[in-house]
C-alpha cells in the first residue's frame, strides 16, 4: 500500500479531522474532548454541544464499540471500490459514556447475515484505496453468551 | 376583501417531456416548462416578479437573458437538496404574503440522467468534510447506502419492511400505467421482476430506487390579490411547513434516526390547515426510494410508527385506497424532478384533470419533501370552487 493520501488537502479543507486521521494512521483512536466540561465529541464541531466551549484536547479512547446499524454494498458506487464489493459498512457506538457513533468498515469475518445490533466489536486500522486511514471494526465473540440465560 | 394571510394560489403548471437523454440544455428545458405554465395561467413573462429556481441546475440569470424576465426580479435560491421542491412553496408564500411580488415562478430543470447524475449532485450537499474523510473512505457514499442504514434501524425496531417496499414500487408502476407522460408508462412491473432485480445494497434492489430524469417542471403562484389564473376552480396552498432533523449534515450522531424533519413539519402543517391526515384525499410523497415512502407515511402520521407495512399492504396507497399515493408514478416511475412534479400532480388532481388516474372528488392533498439525511416538509393543497 502506498500512502498517496493528500494530507495538504485535508489540512486546507477540514483541519479539525487531522488529529483523528493522523491517529488512525498510527493505530490509535483519538477524539476531541472539551477542555471545559470534559465531554467527548464526534464528529468534530466548532463548539462543544454541551457547554459551548471552543477549546478541545485530543484524547485517546478505547477501541471497543457495539454495532448500531450496517449496510452491505453489492454495487461499487465508485471505481476505487470495485475490488471491494461486496463489503459492509457499520455504524458503531463507542464504549464511552457519551454514546458517540462513527462509521467504519466491518472487517472479516463479517458475514452480513451473522451481524446483529449490539454486537461487540474491536478496532483495527487500515487504509482506503485513496490512502485515507480508516478504522475497521471486527466482531468479537460474545463471551457473555450463556450467562444471561 | 383579501387579507395578506389568505392562502396563495397555484395558477399555472407546466412540464416538458421526461426522458433519459433530452439532448437539450437545462436553460431550454426550463424555458419550455415556464412557457407552458404561463400559458396555463394565461400570463406573460413580464408578469413574473419573483423566481425560485429549484435544484441549482438553472439559475434566475439564465431566465432573465434567456426567457425575457424582468431584471428587477426577487431571486430566491433554495438549498440544493431534494427537500427544496416543497420548501419552494414556503418561500413563494412568504414572498407573496410580503406584498413585494404578485406572481412567483418556481422552476426545476435538470439533465439528471444524461449529465448531472446523483453521484455528482451529492457533492453540493452540506457536510462535505464528513463525506470525504469519514464516510467515503469506508465506501458509504450514495443515497441508497445512506438510507439503507436508516432502513436497517427501522427493521431492527419494527421488523422487515421488504414486502411493503415491493408494494410501494409496484403501486408507483401501476399508477404510471395511467399516466401517458410517465417515463415508465407502458412498462409494467411484476413482483417477480421486482424480486429478481439486482441488489444495490442488502435492503435496496433496483426497483427500490428512483429514476434519473432529464426534464423540467414549472409552477406559478399568485398572492391573494394577484392574477387569478384561467381556471374556474382555484388550487390554494392551505399550509406548508418544513424542518430539519437534529444534526442535519451528519447522520451517525443523530439521537433518534427515525425522527426526521417531517416528524415536526407534518403536525405544524396539519395545525395550520385545520386538518388531519385522515382528512386528506391523497398524498404525493417524495419517493427517492421505496423505504423513504414508508418512513414518511409514519413521520407524516398517516399511520402509527412501525405501522407502514400493514398500512401499505392493505392497499391503502393504491388508487381507490384510503390514501392514494403518487398517482402520477412518482420519482420511482414518472420521473425525478426534485419533488416539484409531485406538486404538479396534486394540482392536476385538485383541478380534477388527472384523467384515468383521477382521485374521485379530490378536495385536499398533501405533498411531502425529503432531502439529504431527512430534511422534510409538507404542503397541504386544497381545491376551491369558483
Amino acid at each position: 500500500m502506498t500512502d498517496q493520501f493528500d494530507w495538504e488537502a485535508l489540512e486546507a479543507t477540514a483541519p479539525e479531522l487531522m488529529p483523528f486521521l493522523r491517529a488512525c494512521q498510527e493505530g490509535r483512536l483519538v477524539l476531541p474532548r472539551c477542555a471545559q466540561c470534559e465531554r467527548h465529541q464526534w464528529p468534530p464541531r466548532p463548539l462543544c454541544r454541551r457547554c459551548g466551549g471552543d477549546d478541545f484536547v485530543q484524547a485517546e479512547v478505547p477501541g471497543r464499540a457495539t454495532l448500531y446499524s450496517w449496510m452491505t454494498a453489492f454495487r461499487a458506487p465508485l471505481p476505487e471500490l470495485a475490488d471491494d464489493v461486496p463489503y459492509t459498512v457499520g455504524i458503531v457506538t463507542l464504549d464511552l459514556p457519551e454514546q458517540l457513533r462513527m462509521a467504519g468498515r466491518i472487517g472479516a469475518p463479517a458475514q452480513q447475515a451473522a451481524l446483529f445490533a449490539g454486537q461487540r466489536l474491536t478496532v483495527s486500522f487500515d487504509q482506503a484505496r485513496s490512502g485515507c486511514p480508516i478504522a475497521v471494526w471486527t466482531p468479537v465473540p460474545d463471551l457473555s453468551e450463556g450467562e444471561a440465560k | 376583501m383579501s387579507r395578506k394571510s389568505d392562502p396563495v394560489r397555484i395558477t399555472g403548471i407546466g412540464q416538458t417531456d421526461f426522458s433519459r437523454r433530452s439532448g437539450r440544455s437545462v436553460r431550454t428545458l426550463a424555458c419550455e416548462a415556464a412557457s407552458l405554465a404561463l400559458a396555463d395561467a394565461d400570463l406573460a413573462p413580464a408578469d413574473i416578479d419573483a423566481v425560485i429556481p429549484v435544484g441549482g441546475s438553472v439559475l434566475s440569470d439564465d431566465l432573465i437573458s434567456g426567457f425575457g424576465l424582468r431584471t428587477s426580479l426577487i431571486d430566491c435560491l433554495p438549498p440544493p437538496g431534494g427537500n427544496s421542491g416543497v420548501l419552494s412553496l414556503e418561500l413563494a408564500e412568504i414572498i407573496l404574503h410580503s406584498g413585494r411580488a404578485s406572481t412567483v415562478l418556481i422552476v426545476f430543470a435538470r439533465n439528471g440522467s444524461s449529465a448531472a447524475r446523483v453521484t455528482t449532485r451529492s457533492g453540493t450537499l452540506p457536510g462535505q468534510q464528513f463525506r470525504t474523510y469519514l464516510e467515503r473512505p469506508h465506501g458509504w457514499v450514495t443515497p441508497a447506502q445512506w438510507y439503507t442504514m436508516m432502513a436497517r434501524r427501522h427493521e431492527l425496531e419494527f421488523g422487515s419492511s421488504k414486502a411493503a417496499m415491493a408494494e410501494v414500487a409496484l403501486t408507483s408502476r401501476a399508477h404510471a400505467q395511467l399516466n401517458p407522460g410517465a417515463m415508465m408508462h407502458g412498462r409494467e412491473l411484476t413482483r417477480e421482476m421486482y424480486d429478481a432485480a439486482p441488489y444495490i445494497t442488502d435492503l435496496y434492489q433496483r426497483f427500490d430506487c428512483c429514476l434519473e430524469t432529464d426534464g423540467a417542471v414549472a409552477l406559478l403562484l399568485s398572492g391573494p390579490d394577484g392574477p387569478a389564473g384561467s381556471r374556474p376552480t382555484a388550487v390554494e396552498l392551505l399550509a406548508v411547513e418544513s424542518a430539519r432533523p437534529q444534526s442535519p449534515d451528519e447522520l451517525t450522531n443523530r439521537n433518534d434516526w427515525l425522527t426526521i424533519g417531517l416528524t415536526s413539519a407534518a403536525p405544524a402543517a396539519y395545525e395550520r390547515a385545520g386538518l388531519g391526515p385522515r382528512d386528506l384525499d391523497g398524498a404525493m410523497i417524495y419517493d427517492c426510494f421505496t423505504f423513504e415512502v414508508l418512513h414518511q407515511l409514519e413521520a407524516g402520521d398517516f399511520c402509527p410508527p412501525g405501522g407502514s407495512s400493514e398500512f401499505v399492504l392493505s392497499g391503502a396507497i393504491r388508487l381507490g385506497g384510503v390514501l392514494p399515493v403518487n398517482t402520477h408514478g412518482g420519482m420511482l416511475s414518472d420521473g425525478h424532478l426534485g419533488g416539484v412534479s409531485h406538486v404538479l400532480e396534486a394540482v392536476r388532481q385538485l383541478r380534477h384533470e388527472a384523467g384515468a388516474r383521477q382521485i374521485d372528488g379530490a378536495q385536499v392533498i398533501a405533498v411531502t419533501g425529503w432531502g439529504d439525511w431527512g430534511d422534510g416538509s409538507m404542503a397541504i393543497l386544497g381545491r376551491k370552487a369558483g
